[in-house]
């Protein structure tokens, strides 16, 4: 049997490794960081491991419903198609700082980018 | 809809709103303090299909596996029945040893361990008034388990503050208080050849000073840089015993900071434990801001930090964004959401 796309990009150690270098760069884009909560770090770090691992292919428990109702006080402040772009260029860079295949990293970015309506509550 | 039961007394828990709000908003008289999943003051124990996460996460396994969870961060999908009666059994009573006054508003208080009474230098408890139960909250525990065979934590008196004012006017040598602990992760986990960066500001210096006698102890290699702030000078009651461990290790520096206005870079007269005289620099400006200015690169850096919470969120990010890696931040912010009916003058 194949491996599923999670265990050919390492599995939770994967998501260990890209987190820390993935928050940063959010963290550092002056266009969204104003769309993340500061003032609880360590709750905004989990959730991006949340993110990550969905995003790997790995086990999550978000349904569209989940991304849509999440998002929506930040599409209310004006979340656009923009900011989206940004934060997955963020997790492409990461990936391709990793030394990830620009193949994995091609299966990633589509489970990244069908969310784009469920996050922009379209 | 969610149901809670409470004893006999069932509520509908409205749509996103924790355990604590629908406790509360019915007049259930239930202990809680920080209200962000922090204190664990607010504890309860409950029956339920299933915790959402989070509700249970900082609490040790031993509680959780009893059901034990943080109703102001637990906003249950499946209903709950709350075990009523089980709180108390947390507090010990114990005996207050001494208080010493370092100046007018922050003192040290010493108080007999409880028997089987386990915990690391960092990590803090709940101290309790014996006589109003509502009067409730977290100070760090600076005493050391392998030297010490008292608890020890520093209180600052603060405006309109319940326990401390309680604490300040009311305490003394022999009379009881109630401790529940120990909580918190932020104590010494380093490997030995990592460099510690430690950022204290008022009364939360006491504890990284123990972290960082509990990583002598452990014969820690790594440099240890220690940022320690204040307001004003007179805040400023563990310097002599930080420049002496300054002085009988090399791996350690000390480097102290004033940010209140109308300070200016000084020299302190410092009155050493050993009673020698010491004229210390004293640097103008926030202890984390110039921590983060000379330690820009920090892959390789544990980070500890104790204070008020606007300092410690702000270092926070500091040290993250300079490359400590989120599992190795470690904190305590004690300056908790408002809970007072009359804030608190500023400052």
């Amino acid at each position: 049997m194949s491996e599923s796309l999670f265990e050919r990009l390492g599995g939770e150690a994967a998501v260990n490794a890209a987190v820390d270098i993935f928050y940063r760069k959010v963290l550092s884009d002056s266009s969204i960081n104003g769309f993340f909560d500061t003032t609880d770090m360590p709750g905004q770090h989990a959730k991006q491991k949340s993110f990550l691992t969905m995003a790997f292919g790995g086990p999550n428990n978000y349904s569209g419903e989940d991304l849509r109702t999440s998002h929506t006080h930040l599409v209310e402040r004006g979340l656009n198609d923009d900011h989206f772009n940004a934060v997955a260029g963020h997790l492409q860079s990461t990936l391709q700082e990793l030394g990830v295949t620009a193949e994995l990293v091609g299966e990633v970015m589509a489970i990244a980018g069908s969310t784009r309506d469920d996050v922009l509550n379209r | 809809m969610t149901k809670l039961n409470y004893g006999s007394l069932s509520i509908d828990l409205c749509d996103g709103e924790t355990v604590l709000e629908g406790l509360l908003r019915h007049d259930v008289d239930t202990p809680y303090s920080c209200q962000s999943g922090l204190c664990q003051v607010c504890m309860l124990r409950a029956e339920t299909e299933e915790f959402p996460e989070g509700s249970q996460a900082p609490l040790k396994p031993s509680y959780r596996e009893e059901g034990y969870f943080l109703p102001c961060v637990c906003v249950p999908e499946k209903d709950l029945n709350i075990l009523v009666g089980n709180i108390n059994d947390h507090y010990h009573r114990t005996t207050v040893i001494d208080i010493h006054h370092y100046n007018h508003s922050i003192c040290r208080i010493r108080f007999m361990k409880p028997d089987d009474f386990h915990y690391k230098p960092g990590q803090f408890i709940n101290l309790r008034c014996l006589h109003d139960k509502s009067f409730v909250r977290s100070y760090s525990l600076s005493s050391n388990p392998q030297k010490d065979d008292f608890l020890e934590v520093q209180i600052r008196r603060k405006p309109n503050g319940n326990l401390s004012n309680w604490i300040f006017d009311n305490l003394m040598a022999f009379d009881n208080i109630e401790v529940q602990g120990p909580n918190g992760t932020c104590f010494y986990t380093s490997k030995p050849e990592r460099n510690l960066l430690l950022v204290g500001t008022g009364t939360g210096i006491s504890p990284l000073y123990g972290i960082a006698i509990e990583a002598l102890r452990q014969n820690h290699a790594g440099r240890i840089f220690i940022y320690y702030g204040s307001r004003n000078s007179e805040g400023l009651y563990l310097l002599p015993e930080l420049l002496s461990l300054a002085e009988a290790y090399d791996n350690i520096t000390v480097t102290t900071s004033l940010s209140g206005e109308g300070s200016n870079e000084a020299s302190v007269d410092v009155t050493s434990t050993n009673n020698f005289s010491n004229t210390e620099k004293i640097r103008q400006g926030r202890a984390n801001d110039i921590a983060f200015s000379e330690h820009t690169q920090l892959t390789d850096f544990d980070l500890y930090l104790c204070g008020n919470a606007g300092m410690v969120n702000a270092a926070q990010m500091q040290g993250f964004l300079a490359g400590v890696p989120m599992e190795r931040i470690f904190t305590d912010p004690f300056e908790h959401k408002e809970l007072r009916d009359v804030s608190r003058l500023s400052g």
